[in-house]
């Protein structure tokens, strides 16, 4: 393998996990559930990771990147139910946002492709819920889990189109981002 | 020279006035505003779908994983705090007129003791336990 090839293959999904990793810790510091206790409402942080890794990556490597996460989170600080939630919800997101991301344009911002993504999220934490809690009736917290992707997931998408005007102005990524161009058009 | 000057004027004041609109709206475009719309509406049909019924219940319902493990009636129950075990979970309810609570549990977050007391529309659930307390039948 060369450089470049190991660049891409290895080391940059490597940072992106350890990434993610450190940004999920980080938003369980976050008072969040002091304004809105509602269980499973997250600020989301990791979401950041994935949409730059859908941005600058292949999908598959992406896809990796969310399920390496989801399994290393739930081996250092977590059980088995909370593998199922973070990969029901990690993996519905991705799907959305990566159905979303080629429409990205004049019509669509990045933030709108976040939302869906944090909408898609908790959804899939739902369903995840649903099954491991066994009762429908987790469902009662639908609106506001809905209302509340919302922000979130304009603030994580807004975050990322701050910073992507840097990012893509990075040497290292430069390969990537032309070989992304290519294969979507 | 005139000419050419306006020209190049024209594509510059306009892509300006283009990135100034866009700082003022966070960039946000018209597809953004209608899926978050969308999702206001999914949000207000979901909060109009949930269960309607009396405001009181008659026993409150605990299942781990899915489980029944303990039906409390309500009205017999007398008022103050109630420490149970069950599958291993150790939990502590508030019991007050008819009413019920989450007082303690062992787990991060507590989101379950923060949503306060049950109601027939919301259930509380303690995630890291895969615990529920629903509210079921109807209180006098």
């Amino acid at each position: 393998m060369n450089q470049g090839t190991l660049f891409r293959r290895l080391t940059l999904p490597g940072i992106l996990v350890s990434l993610a990793l450190l940004l999920s810790l980080l938003e369980r510091m976050l008072p969040l559930d002091l304004l809105f206790p509602v269980p499973g409402l997250r600020l989301g942080l990791p979401n950041i990771v994935t949409l730059f890794a859908l941005w600058a990556l292949p999908l598959g490597t992406a896809l990796a990147v969310v399920v390496v996460r989801c399994l290393l989170g739930a081996f250092f600080g977590g059980s088995l139910s909370a593998l199922i939630f973070s990969l029901a919800g990690g993996l519905l997101a991705l799907a959305v946002m990566a159905a979303l991301l080629p429409f990205e344009g004049e019509k669509l911002s990045i933030a709108g492709v976040s939302v869906a993504g944090a909408a898609a999220h908790n959804l899939g934490q739902l369903f995840a819920a649903r099954f491991v809690m066994g009762t429908w009736s987790v469902f009662a917290y639908l609106p506001f889990l809905l209302a509340g992707s919302l922000v979130t997931g304009l603030a994580t998408g807004l975050a990322f189109s701050a910073m992507r005007p840097a990012l893509s102005r990075v040497p290292a990524l430069q390969p990537l981002l032309r070989e992304k161009r290519n294969s979507t058009k | 020279m005139s000419l050419r000057r306006d020209g190049a004027a024209r594509p510059n004041a306009a892509v300006e006035q283009d990135q100034k609109r866009r700082f003022r709206s966070f960039g946000l475009r018209i597809g953004d505003l209608l899926l978050m719309a969308g999702l206001l509406v999914a949000a207000g049909i979901a909060w109009g779908m949930r269960s309607n019924g009396a405001e009181t219940a008659a026993v409150a319902v605990v299942s781990i994983e899915g489980e029944r493990v303990r039906q409390i009636a309500l009205e017999a129950e007398s008022d103050g705090m109630h420490t149970f075990t069950d599958r291993g979970v150790t939990y502590t309810l508030e019991i007050s007129e008819s009413r019920v609570r989450m007082a303690q549990i062992d787990c991060p977050d507590h989101i379950c003791i923060k949503t306060g007391w049950a109601d027939r529309q919301t259930p509380i659930v303690c995630m890291p336990n895969r615990l529920v307390i629903e509210l079921e039948g109807e209180g006098s």
